[in-house]
């Protein structure tokens, strides 16, 4: 395991093992997300504010294009609110208009009051651009390990260092 | 110098394989064999390639967000498909386990070696493809056991080793008459593995046969070549 660092190709295919690794998880989020058409398929459900449909870390997967019909009342959507990078995973109480220029207004199940308070200010409604998919699917719980990692940041950092050192010191 | 630093699992094919594999280029560059890097490169260039379209993915996609550069991520992704799936076939089909290509200085002989171990089983099967100068390439088939070259302790010894491949390969014993000599004083008659077009149950049989069979005149070549040249080469890795 020495000699890899003796001779630059060792080193070379050692370091592109890594690498490829880390750009074929990279890719092929990237053609999922092309293929769904969301900046973000996969989402992890963070609040409970839509149980008892979803807990908090289901794995929900999302779909953005609307081949035949038009997002309606009563789909569940995941949107950001505008100058926020935090997905919200709600559901479609209201709807105004058609097309893209329809006006949405969503409301978390478990919730009282709709979302007209979690928006941002000035903004009274959302319209589809906001909107980054509709559920199509999901799978209970599997998520939660990134709500650890996002709770714990370290962990991060210690999955990443132990991950990188199996890669470059075995040569199975 | 000191030996002991250079110690394996003897019980770790994967020690033993790792071992030997960095063992050959550098016994048959110290003969005349000039050692070509080509497969490697193309697969070094088609990965880092890939590697290059995803950092730049990446780039983009941080730089100005999902929405603005759809388009590329396509394309993008679509490149990287290509190119991953050229370099798998490139390392399975191509490649498949060489670990050294060579010419000969002077004769102008072409070698190329892949070896390969069955998981748990201590053999070493090298698959040796030569070709003359005139283009007429010959495969050679050998299953060696690793404790030919490896002691007790797990101590790679260079001389067996050396002769082993001598022994066996013609164009590797005309570069190193020495160890080609040795190789078939040490041995009289018995030619381990010829080309062999037989059915999988008989290598197994025969590969069995060898692995539990004696093979002690490999053991009193391994004790007088621990010094000398093998020593010397080690000492240059460390």
């Amino acid at each position: 395991m020495l000699s890899a660092l003796q001779n630059p190709r060792h080193a070379a295919t050692q370091l592109l093992n890594f690498g490829l690794i880390l750009s074929t998880a990279f890719m092929m989020w990237k053609g999922l997300s092309v293929i769904a058409d969301s900046p973000s398929p996969i989402v992890v459900v963070l609040s409970g504010s839509m149980e008892p449909a979803f807990l908090r870390g289901d794995l929900l997967f999302l779909w953005n294009r609307n081949i035949f019909e038009e997002t309606k009342v009563g789909e569940i959507v995941v949107y950001n609110v505008k100058g926020r990078d935090i997905p919200i995973v709600h559901r479609v109480v209201r709807k105004f208009g058609v097309g893209e220029e329809a006006k949405l207004l969503t409301k978390g199940d478990a919730n009282v009051a709709d979302d007209t308070e979690l928006f941002a200010r000035g903004q009274d409604y959302l319209q589809r651009e906001d909107i980054i998919g509709s559920v199509v699917g999901f799978i209970p719980f599997v998520g939660y390990v990134t709500i650890l990692l996002s709770e714990h940041p370290w962990l991060k950092t210690v999955m990443l260092g132990i991950m990188g050192l199996v890669v470059v010191l075995q040569r199975e | 110098m000191s030996v002991s630093e250079d110690k394996i699992s003897v019980y770790s094919v994967a020690d033993l394989k790792n071992t030997s594999d960095d063992a050959l280029p550098a016994y048959l560059n110290s003969l005349s064999f000039a050692q070509s890097h080509t497969l490697t490169d193309i697969r070094l260039a088609l990965g880092y390639s890939a590697f290059f379209v995803c950092a730049a993915t990446f780039y983009w996609d941080y730089t100005w967000g999902f929405d603005n550069t759809k388009q590329y991520t396509l394309i993008a992704v679509i490149i990287y498909t290509l190119l991953n799936s050229a370099l798998t076939y490139w390392i399975w089909g191509v490649e498949s386990g060489t670990v050294y290509a060579g010419k000969h200085k002077k004769t102008g002989e072409k070698i190329q070696i892949r070896s390969k171990t069955y998981k748990h089983v201590p053999n070493y099967h090298l698959t040796i493809t030569t070709t003359s100068r005139d283009g007429k390439s010959t495969t050679k088939h050998l299953c060696k056991a690793f404790k030919g070259w490896f002691d007790v302790q797990g101590h790679f010894i260079a001389k067996p080793f050396q002769q082993m491949l001598a022994g066996s390969v013609d164009v590797i014993g005309r570069a190193d008459p020495k160890n080609a000599k040795a190789a078939n004083e040490g041995k009289p008659e018995k030619k381990p593995k010829v080309e062999d077009n037989r059915s999988m149950d008989d290598k197994w049989a025969s590969l069995l046969a060898e692995s539990s069979g004696t093979r002690e005149q490999d053991s009193s070549a391994a004790s007088t070549a621990t010094p000398g040249k093998g020593g010397k080469k080690r000492g240059k890795k460390a």
